[in-house]
């Protein structure tokens, strides 16, 4: 009896735990600021010494194409452009090491799907925002690098915002050689 | 006989028309509904600020949806608006934000957000984006020297 009691217990248990795994629940944290956040603003903000932001505008615009970005949308009036490019993520090693898992798996007996998991396509993001300073003296550059990975089965996989301090410096390197100003970090 | 199957078919009609209809009836619904009351949710969603630059303001929002890291889909001086959408693990997070006169010295911003294919309406998830927007406007003043 104590035994038949057990099993109905773990099977309730097994099942709760079903439901709860469909029902997702939703972060309280959304909107909550990231601690680095002043960080990242660094990185991703610099300081002319000029008042025409509308120079300023097509310069980034201009080093964004060098970059290899095609403008999807922008709005001059807020000083606003964005822009993207899609390029493959496939990951010579990645894909290695999932089919071999897979191979491995199925000469078990087994299904394994690792390849289905591998990335396989991204779309890098570049948002840029000139801002003229309260002063009027000077324009503020943000541009804002981040990508959208996707994996083999087309679903996502990754989305993050890139960190290389590299590329942040390419792109405010371009705006300075069009423009004949260096820039100042904030 | 007639009269049998005169019921009948009426009965199918009846039942089809109500099968179709419910269908019709939740989905619709959607469309115009919000979970909590309008005039509540409102007040959860906007916040006034002592300010009349209107541009400014857009711009230390889109700053702020930068920080909160979503990519920017588009923006609008004329109409007030940015739009965002960011992801948290699989799920996509859509945000737009309106920015519009309050009265001659005040503007009301106003932001809603859905996560998946649920809004939100837990007021903690807009204080924080309030105080987001209120250290970026800060910030922005900050820079003047």
């Amino acid at each position: 009896m104590t035994e038949t009691k057990a099993v109905v217990r773990k099977l309730l248990l097994a099942a709760t735990c079903v439901f709860w795994a469909g029902c997702q629940v939703m972060p309280k944290n959304l909107l909550l600021l990231p601690p680095d956040y002043l960080a990242a603003r660094e990185q991703q903000m610099r300081k002319y010494d000029t008042a025409d932001e509308k120079k300023v505008l097509q310069a980034s615009a201009g080093a964004l194409q060098d970059l290899g970005f095609t403008i999807d949308k922008s709005e001059a009036d807020l000083g606003m452009i964005v822009s993207s490019k899609n390029r493959t993520a496939v990951n010579a090693g990645q894909v290695t090491a999932a089919i071999t898992m897979d191979l491995a798996c199925a000469m078990m007996g087994c299904y394994s799907n690792a390849y289905g998991n591998t990335d396989k396509e991204q779309r890098i993001e570049a948002s840029v925002l000139v801002n003229s300073a309260l002063s009027k003296d000077a324009t503020l550059v943000r541009v804002k690098f981040q990508t959208v990975i996707w994996n083999a089965q087309g679903k996502l996989s990754r989305f993050t915002t890139v960190k290389d301090p590299k590329i942040y410096q390419e792109f405010f390197d371009k705006v300075s050689k069009a423009i004949f100003l260096e820039e100042h970090k904030i | 006989m007639m009269r049998a199957g005169g019921v009948y078919s009426g009965l199918g009609v009846l039942i089809l028309s109500a099968v179709l209809l419910s269908g019709c009836a939740a989905s619709q619904r959607q469309i115009l509904a919000a979970d909590q009351s309008q005039v509540a949710l409102r007040s959860i969603q906007s916040r006034a600020f002592d300010t009349t630059d209107k541009r400014l303001m857009l711009r230390c929002v889109i700053n702020t949806m930068q920080d909160l890291d979503f990519l920017i889909l588009d923006s609008s001086l004329d109409l007030g608006t940015v739009t965002g959408q960011k992801y948290s693990g699989k799920v996509v997070i859509k945000m737009s934000v309106t920015v519009k006169d309050r009265n001659d010295k005040q503007l009301l911003v106003r932001a809603n957000l859905e996560y998946g294919i649920e809004p939100v309406e837990d007021p903690k998830v807009y204080q924080d984006f309030f105080s987001a927007l209120e250290k970026s406007i800060f910030l922005t003043a900050q820079q003047v020297d």
